[in-house]
């Protein structure tokens, strides 16, 4: 608010000079001590200069009720000036409203955007559970897949060729056959005896795709005798069998087709045997696992100590 | 008026896709552990029975086929029998084979893959006149019922 100078007399706005005069340079205290900084915050020169404020809006209105009285018939004038006041604070009062409402409205109205959150959630949801059931689930059908690829009815039996049975891609050749005598430590079956059967074996092409079992024999009671296994026969046999464990790896390094290698297994058969079959077994093989496709029979007969195809 | 994902959002929807990712990465390691090695059990069909009274006790023989292209051990434990009381009839005689043996397969009755064969043991004495026989081909249970003479 501007006050009059003491000096000159004439008005200044003393917050914008700090209290000092801009035309005589007269400095004019602000009230009550304040410094100007907070005087021109809290505006003190308007109370200190109120009555000059007061003294010039008497000023003023004297001079309009001078100007109503030299013209009367502009009174229209000055009551539409009162109605632009009114019409200037209405308009004021909505835009501080809609200032108001709009500073609300983000907060309340704005539209959250929720959607891959409860996309994620679900999906995060979907294949938690996919993880707990559906391993189990294809380890089942892959299992059932395996077990009805490997179900086998009648399967093929092929008679030996001469002297030798073929399970392609080995040629299997009967080379000997013979009984062990086993005074060791370990226990045998009552009536049973060790009988090692030696066989030629060649290869004609590739590895097949399935590891080949080792040959069994099927005696004349109807019963079946596994080959012993090479852990097994490491504790039993006092010697070193070079021919032991040569089958299949032993055939797979032949260099020459028709090259043969010697390959020896050791059944535990009843004493009395006399005749027995070997049997030498094909697959085909998947990702589901192997199918037995054909046995390939070679009979032979063990005469004495020894053993005759 | 655009619409906005508050930050919390945006941090719990890039932990969530994270965990997304590793759970996808954890199932097909899951499904391909799963189907990578396929596991091929000996399945044995029993296709007969018969049981006789005798004087050392009731002698059961099965016939068995192997109907599976893996070669199995059998031994009389994996057959279970009941009399018309219900009641387990245990073997007599047996012993369970002494695998650190190295001779433990002549305990043992071996079907190769595809062939079919018997087991004959001893039981006790049953009650009634015949015998029921459960036994798993795989997983799938069966059971066949036969007269003791």
């Amino acid at each position: 608010m501007k006050i009059r100078c003491d000096g000159c007399g004439k008005k200044f706005d003393p917050a914008k000079t700090d209290g000092i005069c801009p035309y005589c340079g007269a400095w004019h205290s602000p009230p009550e001590d304040q410094s100007f900084d907070a005087a021109q915050e809290a505006d003190p020169w308007e109370e200190d200069f109120a009555g000059a404020a007061e003294q010039e809006a008497q000023e003023a209105r004297e001079a309009r009720e001078r100007e109503e009285m030299d013209a009367p018939d502009e009174e229209e004038f000055d009551l539409s000036d009162e109605e632009g006041e009114e019409e200037e604070q209405e308009r004021l009062r909505r835009m501080a409203a809609a200032r108001a409402a709009a500073a609300v409205l983000p907060q309340q109205q704005r539209p959250k955007r929720y959607g891959p959150l409860v996309l994620l959630i679900v999906l995060t949801v979907l294949l938690l559970a996919a993880v707990v059931a559906v391993p189990p689930l294809a380890g089942g059908w892959f299992e059932r897949q395996a077990i009805a690829r490997g179900r086998v009815e009648d399967p093929t039996v092929t008679p030996a060729q001469g002297e030798a049975a073929v399970a392609a891609p080995f040629t299997y050749r009967l080379t000997g056959a013979a009984w062990i005598d086993y005074d060791g430590p370990w226990q045998m079956p009552e009536g049973s005896r060790l009988l090692r059967v030696e066989l030629a074996v060649s290869m004609a092409g590739g590895e097949p795709g399935w590891d080949p079992e080792d040959p069994y024999l099927a005696l004349d009671d109807g019963s079946y005798r596994m080959a012993l296994h090479y852990y097994q026969l490491e504790e039993i046999l006092d010697e070193e069998d070079p021919a032991l464990g040569a089958f299949p790896y032993e055939v797979y390094w032949l260099e020459t087709p028709g090259e043969e290698a010697a390959c020896s297994f050791y059944y535990l058969v009843p004493a009395q045997t006399g005749k027995a079959t070997i049997c030498f077994e094909r697959y085909s093989a998947d990702r589901y696992g192997v199918r037995l496709e054909e046995i390939a029979e070679l009979p032979f007969t063990i005469a004495g100590e020894g053993a005759q195809g | 008026m655009k619409a906005r994902m508050p930050n919390w959002a945006r941090v719990v929807s890039v932990l969530l896709a994270l965990l997304c990712g590793l759970l996808a990465i954890g199932l097909i390691g899951s499904i391909s552990a799963a189907t990578s090695y396929p596991y091929q059990p000996a399945v044995v069909r029993v296709t007969g029975a018969r049981a006789e009274q005798t004087e050392q006790g009731c002698r059961v023989t099965l016939e068995l086929e192997n109907c599976s292209s893996t070669a199995a051990e059998l031994e009389p434990d994996d057959f279970y029998l009941y009399d018309e009381g219900y009641s387990w009839l245990a073997q007599i005689g047996g012993m369970q084979p002494d695998y650190t043996n190295p001779f433990s397969s002549g305990w043992t009755v071996a079907l190769p893959a595809g062939r079919s064969g018997e087991i004959s043991f001893l039981t006790v004495p049953p009650e009634g006149d015949q015998i029921t026989l459960y036994w798993y081909e795989g997983e799938e249970e069966h059971q066949l019922v036969f007269p003791v003479e």
